[in-house]
């Protein structure tokens, strides 16, 4: 997230004179040198990171923070943050053409682009927590149908594949090559997908008995409007940087259209979230020390950036007087930001309540804090990731830079004419 | 003994082994070595590696002799197993014992001689690789030169608790080459309270109070009065739960909730060393209300045996007649069948009390004397002096008094105390009265050592040139001797001291006097080990020495009715050396030729220490410890050995109500007369420092005891690796309301200290401990606390009649860091 | 066939030694613990729970619990830990651990199962413990085999037979002649973390 939002940041210094004649041309290949600065700088983080990454792997995995107590971290936060940026886009550009409705005007390729880069990330994600990448090729010959990560890595797959294929329809279908009709159903499958997308995610977590933070119905549903909530906002952020660098020019009515429907998308998501407290906490029994943890505890900071982030970006979304294109901009960070503290919060809380309440010697592999003892490795937060982790997190961040960037600098995302055209009038 | 097999015996015990049809094939080769490959259910070769197995015996001062059957690969010893007895519930293990490798291959082993680089301070840490033959010569020269300027006793031989082998340990080998140099020995001291005090009544010595473990299965009750068996001897706690599941109650008298009291069916809480108080409150509440067991004290105890007002001593026959030496001495009782007296036994009705005169003596009997000296002791002021509530006293006397059969398991913790020897005379006197003693299920239990097998000790130590070892004053004491070169006033000059199996610098007590008054006196001190402790560090010269599965020994065992053979597993490991020859070595260079020729092997020690009466009696030979690994030793066939299950080995060989001829366990030239007449009669006494009243109290306020943990055996595995993982660092625990009032939370860095020293370490919060007690599992080395270390803040006095160290009779502050 | 553990908490005194077996008999790497021995009481090992004189403390020995119905199986994307049928044995086969921890996070039994996130090291310059102990690989989880290596030549667990208390007992629990069977007949018992469903094979008694 920061290299795009860095790289969009960098570019209007360098094109602002030139963005109407060049945000009005469709080419293949779209210059600039922001743009290429973009490229190159994601270029180098990627590198770096799998550089870090090779030092991880040739090194070991005691350089990151995680622990036999508290297994995953950093990697798999991104992981579920990613594959919801992911799907964000891709429905954005699907549902207006699946059900026929008015779309969003010229976004749809540049937002299915961005669910391309995000889903890069989140498979990069997985792999970078793998202990034994090499081995990547047993989940094709000893795949074990019943595992949820063996159902996502299916789902995130044919996502991928179908996410490249739609964004060459849609390309397709503005050379006139593609009926109308196949691009409708196509839509409606990448719909789907996208929810498929979030639902196994979710269930990768949700359907794990052994976690109280984790294990409700809840999840699937919760996990789809929450992509929608922060892959929306990804959009938004996307659009305007590319809005503002000239790569492309929208009517603000879509961009208000997408607010109202960011707005809309946070209150569902804060409606679950009450939901999910409200059934956790109300029996007083182990639930309420997730409500506890979450509200008052080692989690509230996140938990208070959430909750109050999303009421702050509704309010803008909601309010006519300050739907003004930075507000809505910050409004959209807020709810990026509000969605990446609840996947925060869901994967240390999973962690944070031990589900056997009894102590034992510890070892530099039982926790991330093993040595201040057991009462205050879970003090604080029980996991808090290494700098490793977060030089590798940003690698895999840059690498979905990197792809969005090229995209727009090899493919022709912006409107199409037809597009164009209606927009205009 | 070696032999090889494929699966574990003691295959009866669980069934599912018929299930998975499992192996056969046992093919004992008697002193040789042959190969097994393991293989199960018809289906070979789990494995190309090839085990050996043969088997040991754990001899560290635990004192519980658990056997291991060790698997040896490619000459390495990879792992031991708990290895079994004919009683399978003998069989034990522990931690320590089967991690027991990770000391023989530890990368902290001490691989080579070294010396002390020259120059350097001693404990700096400065060390050279030197070769056997330089270290032998100078050791030899160092000890001839100090003997020829200074005489044989400046050289002082140590003697620890390391190893219990009977060649290679404690009473072993070394003590040989004592005898033969004429070093000085002083007077060990620990735990030899317990069995001082108990020894008042049932006559057993030092260390022979205790029935065998599995005798509390006859137990109704078992109070495990001040020790914590559920750490420092598992392996009989595990008869104790056996008897728990059977109907015995088990209570726990001490002042702290032990790991035992957490197990038991009652916890009495009791104020630290006021034990004896309590016993004796009971015995006189006991006596008052006409609740003692009237046939034992009749038939078993010397309650008729007349004592003499005028010279306090007991009325002999040898008062009237001539007794030849070595002849019979009975003494008399009051016969009021006939108005006069009788000799013990001669009597149709011996009066159990009564004061009587005699020819103008006034005399009364034994049990009187007892009856007005407990008189003073009350329920109601034993309440306040204990702690303890009086209905719970009552209900206690109430177990001993209608339990069938009362069994106390007592071990070394009051022991620990100035007053320990009168807290367990005390509570000897209290099983004499209720009749639980000498019989199935009553009496001591603790540490059984069986006493129908007597080794030939005089024949490994007394060699030809044999002049003995002085044993003047005991080991509290050396730090006076060797800071002035006097004692009693004459010249006793220390010049020379090695320390054998022994960690003293650890565990001996107030370790400041150690290190500032004994060790600048020496002019060279040789420490033998396996690892850097304390003692080594401070040494001049350290040779590395075998571990128990590098040499061959046996143990008469500790708490087991059996003597257990060790086979030599691996050879030693580097350079090191097992005792027998490091002492061969030594004897041969300093011209001691004929008590250790060179021709002399663990063999001829063993056979010469084997060859005893009741040796023979047994059929004890070495070719049948090699053969049979362990030989039962149980004087009735499947009845557990009970102390005075016909006779006491007192004099009378009944329990003493009054000790005619009371004397110092150790005599070094101490003022005996002062408390001889106050010594016949049990008695309480309050503790030196922990005791409320003490000076000590006043200023400081916790008393800390070293808490004997699973972890170590006192010092020994303070530094393996894998139990270092559970227990990594030193820990002081203390109570939560002292931790409050000085705003100490658990984790915090704490400084424990007194007026004698200091440590600085870990705290944590234990709400097992009422205000006012700490406690420390011991054994950690200097190097392990963040400075200082527990040893330092014990004081090095002890009781002129027990002579015992008293290492928790200790009282601190503590401030947070 | 469905081997299991019944672990007598009355008996325990948490001793460490089923831990130390466990340890040197599977030859396992620094700092890697299959079996802890946990305390149930106050917030530090070895401490308990309450006000003197009237603490509380237990141990609750745990290793793998070789569920009838095991969480981590069924997450495994690569079937690298799986059941025995034959044993009920939970297997996991570090050869094929891709060392994703979905299993980690699936047993709610936190901590039995054990990643190796360091190169396994060992103190000892050796092997130690069975000949056919299992190997040990970076960045794979291991656990409890429930001493498969033993159990097939026919001998009991290495916990079992080095339990000094005698707290420990293994054996069929389908069989219902077998010593585990027939002491869960007789005594209560407790599993852990019974209401997750997983049906563990060891059973807390006591």
């Amino acid at each position: 997230m920061t290299d795009m939002t860095s790289a969009a940041a960098a570019a209007p210094i360098n094109v602002s004179q030139n963005t109407e004649q060049q945000g009005k041309k469709a080419s293949a290949s779209w210059k600039s040198t922001g743009l290429t600065v973009g490229i190159i700088v994601c270029g180098i983080l990627t590198i770096a990171g799998i550089a870090l990454w090779a030092m991880q792997l040739s090194g070991s995995m005691i350089q990151t923070g995680m622990r036999n107590l508290d297994s995953w971290g950093l990697y798999i936060t991104f992981f579920m943050f990613f594959v919801g940026l992911s799907a964000g886009g891709l429905i954005i550009s699907s549902v207006p053409k699946a059900f026929g409705i008015k779309g969003f005007g010229g976004i749809s390729k540049v937002a299915i682009m961005s669910s391309i880069a995000c889903t890069i990330a989140a498979i990069g994600f997985v792999v970078v927590d793998l202990g034994q990448p090499t081995r990547i090729w047993e989940l094709f010959v000893f795949s074990n149908i019943g595992s949820p990560l063996m159902w996502d890595i299916i789902v995130l797959g044919t996502y991928l594949i179908l996410s490249c294929f739609y964004l060459w329809a849609q390309m397709a279908h503005e050379r006139g090559r593609v009926s109308d009709k196949a691009l409708r159903v196509l839509s409606v499958i990448a719909l789907l997908c996208a929810v498929m997308v979030h639902s196994v995610t979710a269930w990768i977590f949700g359907l794990q008995q052994g976690r109280e933070m984790w294990h409700t119905a809840l999840l699937g549903p919760w996990f789809v409007s929450s992509a929608l909530v922060c892959g929306t906002a990804l959009v938004i952020c996307v659009v305007e940087a590319l809005r503002k660098v000239g790569y492309l020019s929208l009517d603000q009515a879509y961009i208000v259209k997408l607010a109202k429907l960011l707005g809309a998308f946070v209150c569902v998501d804060l409606y679950f979230f009450a939901c999910d407290l409200l059934t956790e906490g109300f029996p007083g029994a182990h639930g309420a020390d997730v409500v506890s943890m979450l509200v008052s505890g080692q989690l509230a900071p996140f938990f208070w950036i959430e909750v109050v982030g999303c009421a702050v970006c509704a309010v803008i979304c909601f309010t006519p007087k300050l739907r003004t294109n930075p507000l809505i901009v910050i409004a959209s960070l807020l709810a990026i930001v509000g969605i990446l503290c609840k996947r925060i919060q869901l994967l240390v809380g999973g962690f944070q309540l031990p589900n056997l309440d009894y102590v034992g010697a510890l070892s530099p592999q039982t926790i991330t804090n093993w040595e201040a003892g057991w009462t205050d490795a879970y003090a604080g937060m029980v996991y808090w990731p290494t700098p490793l982790e977060f030089g590798v997190m940003l690698g895999v961040v840059a690498l979905a830079g990197l792809v969005f960037l090229l995209g727009i600098k090899f493919l022709a995302l912006q409107p199409g004419d037809k597009i164009q055209a209606e927009s205009e009038k | 003994m070696s032999e090889s097999t494929v699966t574990r015996p003691g295959i009866t015990r669980r069934s599912f082994l018929k299930a998975t049809g499992a192996v056969a094939g046992v093919a004992a080769v008697a002193g040789g070595t042959s190969s097994l490959v393991a293989f199960a259910d018809g289906e070979t070769s789990a494995s190309n590696a090839e085990e050996t197995i043969c088997y040991g015996v754990c001899r560290s001062n635990c004192m519980q002799s658990c056997r291991y059957a060790a698997h040896v690969v490619d000459g390495k010893l990879v792992k031991l197993t708990p290895a079994e007895y004919a009683e399978d519930l003998y069989r034990g293990s522990c931690l320590r014992g089967m991690s027991y490798m990770h000391r023989i291959y530890s990368p902290h082993r001490i691989k080579y001689p070294m010396r002390r680089v020259e120059g350097t301070e001693r404990g700096a840490g400065e060390w050279e690789r030197i070769s056997w033959d330089d270290a032998i010569a100078e050791i030899a020269e160092k000890f001839t030169s100090i003997s020829q300027e200074y005489g044989p006793k400046s050289i002082v031989f140590d003697f620890g608790t390391g190893n219990y082998g009977e060649i290679q340990g404690q009473t072993g080998i070394f003590n040989r080459l004592g005898g033969v140099i004429g070093a000085s020995k002083p007077a060990g001291m620990n735990d030899l309270a317990t069995g001082y005090g108990i020894d008042r009544v049932i006559g057993t010595g030092l260390m022979y109070f205790a029935n065998e473990a599995k005798s509390v299965l006859d137990s109704s009750h078992i109070v495990v009065w001040g020790s914590n068996p559920v750490h420092s001897t598992p392996q009989n706690w595990r008869w104790m739960q056996r008897a728990k599941e059977q109907g015995t109650k088990i209570i726990v008298v001490d002042p702290v909730k032990s790991a035992t009291a957490h197990k038991a069916d009652v916890y009495i809480p009791i104020k630290a060393t006021t034990d004896g108080y309590l016993a004796l409150a009971m015995a006189n509440y006991i006596l008052e209300n006409d609740l003692q067991d009237d046939e034992f004290i009749a038939a078993r105890s010397t309650a008729p045996l007349l004592v003499r007002r005028d010279t306090g001593m007991l009325l002999h026959k040898s008062d009237y007649a001539e007794v030849a030496e070595g002849e019979e001495n009975p003494a008399y009782v009051w016969d009021n069948a006939t108005g006069a007296i009788a000799l013990y036994g001669e009597a149709t009705d011996p009066a159990l009390e009564g004061t009587f005169e005699v020819d103008g003596v006034t005399v009364d009997t034994s049990y009187t004397l007892l009856k007005q000296q407990l008189a003073d002791y009350s329920i109601s002021e034993a309440q306040r002096i204990t702690g303890v509530p009086e209905e719970t006293i009552l209900e206690l006397v109430d177990v001993f008094t209608k339990g069938d059969a009362v069994s106390v398991n007592i071990s070394f913790g009051m022991d620990h105390y100035m007053n320990g020897y009168q807290s367990c005379w005390a509570i000897a006197i209290l099983m004499a009265l209720t009749g639980n003693l000498g019989r199935d299920g009553a009496g001591f239990t603790g540490i059984f050592l069986n006493t129908a097998l007597a080794l030939n000790m005089k024949a490994l130590w007394a060699a030809p040139g044999f002049v003995g070892m002085t044993t003047a004053f005991p080991m509290t004491m050396l730090h006076e001797v060797a800071e002035t070169q006097q004692f009693n006033g004459e010249d006793y000059p220390i010049k020379a001291m090695v320390s054998i199996i022994s960690n003293a610098v650890s565990n001996w007590p107030s370790q400041n006097n150690f290190l500032e008054k004994i060790l600048p006196a020496l002019d060279f001190y040789l420490a033998m080990d396996m690892e850097m402790n304390d003692t080594v560090r401070y040494a001049d010269m350290v040779l590395p020495v075998a571990s128990f599965y590098e040499h061959e020994d046996f143990r008469k065992a500790h708490n087991l009715p059996y003597i257990v053979h060790q086979s030599k597993a691996i050879d030693p490991l580097y350079e090191a050396k097992d005792d027998v020859e490091i002492c061969g070595l030594i004897g041969r260079a300093m011209g001691f030729e004929e008590a250790f020729p060179e021709s002399n092997t663990f063999e001829t020690y063993a056979n010469l220490l084997l060859s005893s009466e009741a040796c023979e009696k047994f059929n004890i030979t070495l070719e049948r410890l090699r053969e049979e690994g362990y030989i039962d030793l149980s004087v009735l066939p499947g009845k557990p050995g009970i102390v005075g299950r016909t006779k006491f080995t007192t004099e009378s060989g009944l329990a003493q109500l009054y000790t005619e001829k009371p004397a110092p366990r150790v005599n070094y030239g101490q003022d005996v007369k002062e408390r001889f007449a106050k010594e016949h009669l049990v008695y309480y006494q309050p503790s030196a420092e922990v005791c409320e009243e003490s000076e000590a109290a006043q200023t400081f306020p916790i008393v800390f005891i070293q808490e004997h943990s699973r972890w170590r055996t006192h010092s020994q595995w303070f530094n393996s690796p894998i139990l270092k993982e559970l227990d990594p660092e030193p820990i002081y625990k203390m109570s939560p309301e002292d931790a409050q009032e000085r705003g100490i939370e658990s984790g915090d860095i704490v400084e424990v200290f007194n007026d004698r020293g200091h440590m600085v370490v870990k705290c944590v919060i234990d709400p097992s401990l009422p205000q006012g007690m700490s406690r420390m599992p011991k054994g950690w080395q200097r190097e392990q606390f963040i400075e200082g270390g527990y040893q330092e803040l014990t004081y090095p006095t002890h009781d002129e009649w027990a002579v015992a160290f008293n290492f928790y009779d200790t009282r601190v502050d503590v401030k947070k860091r | 066939m469905n081997y299991g553990f019944v672990i007598d908490q009355e008996r325990c005194i948490g001793c460490h030694t089923c831990a130390v077996a466990c340890k040197i008999e599977n030859n396992l790497p620094d700092v890697v613990w299959w079996n802890r021995i946990l305390t149930d009481g106050g917030a530090e090992m070895d401490i308990p729970a309450g006000e003197f004189p009237n603490t509380t403390i237990e141990y609750v020995p745990v290793n793998c619990q070789h569920c009838e119905n095991p969480a981590c199986t069924k997450v495994c994307p690569v079937g690298a830990t799986y059941k025995d049928e034959e044993t009920g044995i939970v297997h996991q086969d570090a050869d094929k651990c891709i060392g994703c921890r979905m299993c980690m996070s699936a047993c709610p039994y936190t901590g039995v199962r054990s990643f190796n996130w360091d190169e396994p090291t060992h103190v000892l310059d050796m092997n130690i413990g069975g000949v056919d102990a299992p190997e040990h690989q970076k960045h794979t989880v291991e656990k409890c085999t429930m001493c498969s290596h033993r159990v097939a030549k026919g001998e009991e667990p290495a916990c079992v037979e080095a339990c000094p208390a005698r707290a420990r007992f293994w054996g069929d629990l389908d069989d219902p002649n077998s010593e585990v069977s027939q002491i869960i007949k007789k005594r209560s018992f407790k599993q852990l973390l019974a209401d997750e469903g997983t049906k563990p094979s060891v059973y807390y008694v006591g």
